[in-house]
């Protein structure tokens, strides 16, 4: 009678550990992100892909493609869980910064649209950051809902044709213009 | 008796000469146009293949392990250099493979495509415009069709794009080229494709781009 309590103790100690468990380690799910950066980013948690700690800090781990980069900045979309993507958001970045692609350090002159990269967006505060290639402080930059800013159409359109078929008519024309003189001229002579 | 030559008169022998000169002169200018156009077409398809042979053998670098940081430097340098290619458009349906130059000046459309000047690029995004010559590399862009595959090779990566629209527009009309918040293509060159001199409308073909994770 005594073992068995003993034993129904374990189990429920047991029992209890392994519920208590996931509700030490934050995840995407329960991970208590501040309000204003639910605000700003209505679907974190649907493109969050885990919640790491970094100095002291929680962030969650969000992967998007590339989808411009601008002078000190890029812009990404971010993959939901759905297959989806997110809103476009721009990401400041400082000049030296080089971005991980594919385990290499890459600076942003030298990504490329399409690429995927990693971003952390801090739990508590509305601001992002890209993933460093080496392990140092982030960058951390607001959230910005905007779209990237689309430039005016400053260009022209190109000139397409070139003029040297035409040039190559009027030669072959011309040739066959002194052949005719020729022509007359012996026929004239003789 | 003696044979005497028949003296034309002065106004006969004054449009005789004139025709001499005149033949003499077709003859020289004809040939020097035609001599032209084949330089420019023996400079199309070297210029061309040269590109290609060269944007190929940089997408391969040579072992740098033992080389100094300055020729290092000028490797990537020479890389860049004007009159390289910075891409390499490739549209499988029509066979076409054609470098594409920075500038979309005479001599890079001799030679292949160029990016038009104030348009995205490949690699930072936007509305990537490329233009060429109907009458060269371009002229089989007659025959693409809406859903047709585009790729472009850059030094960092290959971009592929699928054909959405085809329109002919009027020659001053800037509206496709307006750049896009999601990366796109457009192809540009004249129409119509048979016409002596410079064609009225453009012929413009976008595309979209196709993400990893739908090709």
């Amino acid at each position: 009678m005594r073992r068995s309590t003993y034993l129904s103790f374990i189990g429920a100690t047991a029992l209890l550990g392994g519920v208590a468990a996931p509700a030490l380690a934050a995840d995407c799910a329960t991970a208590q992100f501040s309000q204003e950066v639910l605000d700003r980013f209505p679907n974190i948690r649907l493109v969050c892909s885990e919640i790491i700690e970094k100095e002291g800090q929680q962030y969650a781990v969000v992967k998007g493609d590339l989808v411009r980069t601008g002078t000190n900045s890029v812009y990404m979309k971010f993959k939901l869980a759905d297959g989806t993507k997110s809103d476009t958001r721009k990401i400041e970045v400082k000049p030296e910064f080089r971005a991980k692609v594919d385990g290499k350090p890459v600076s942003v002159r030298n990504l490329a649209v399409g690429q995927e990269l990693t971003a952390y967006v801090k739990v508590s505060e509305p601001v992002i950051a890209l993933e460093p290639a080496a392990d140092e402080t982030l960058v951390l930059t607001p959230i910005e809902p905007a779209a990237p800013m689309v430039a005016d159409t400053s260009a022209d359109m190109p000139h397409t044709a070139s003029a040297l078929p035409t040039a190559a008519g009027l030669g072959a024309l011309l040739l066959a213009f002194a052949g005719m003189l020729t022509f007359l001229r012996v026929r004239r002579e003789s | 008796m003696d044979h005497i030559p028949k003296r034309r008169p002065q106004g006969t022998r004054g449009f005789a000469r004139l025709l001499r000169w005149s033949e003499a002169t077709a003859y020289v200018a004809g040939a020097l146009l035609c001599s032209l156009f084949a330089i420019a077409q023996a400079d199309s398809a070297l210029g061309s293949a040269h590109a290609l042979e060269d944007f190929a053998a940089a997408l391969t670098p040579p072992d740098q392990t033992l080389w100094a940081a300055g020729r290092v430097r000028d490797y990537e340098k020479a890389k860049h250099a004007p009159g390289t290619a910075v891409a390499v458009l490739t549209v499988p349906s029509l066979k076409l493979e054609v470098p594409v130059f920075e500038k979309d000046d005479d001599l890079s459309l001799n030679r292949g495509a160029g990016l038009v000047a104030g348009m995205g690029t490949p690699d930072q995004g936007g509305n990537v415009g490329i233009a060429g010559h109907r009458d060269g590399f371009f002229r089989v862009l007659k025959d693409i069709k809406v859903g047709d595959l585009i790729e472009v090779r850059t030094h960092i990566k290959v971009h592929r794009y699928r054909v959405t629209s085809i329109d002919i527009v009027d020659a001053a009309d800037k509206r496709l080229l307006a750049d896009t918040e999601l990366p796109s293509i457009t192809l540009v060159t004249c129409y119509p494709f048979y016409y002596i001199g410079n064609a009225p409308q453009r012929y413009i073909v976008a595309g979209s781009y196709q993400w990893s994770s739908e090709t």
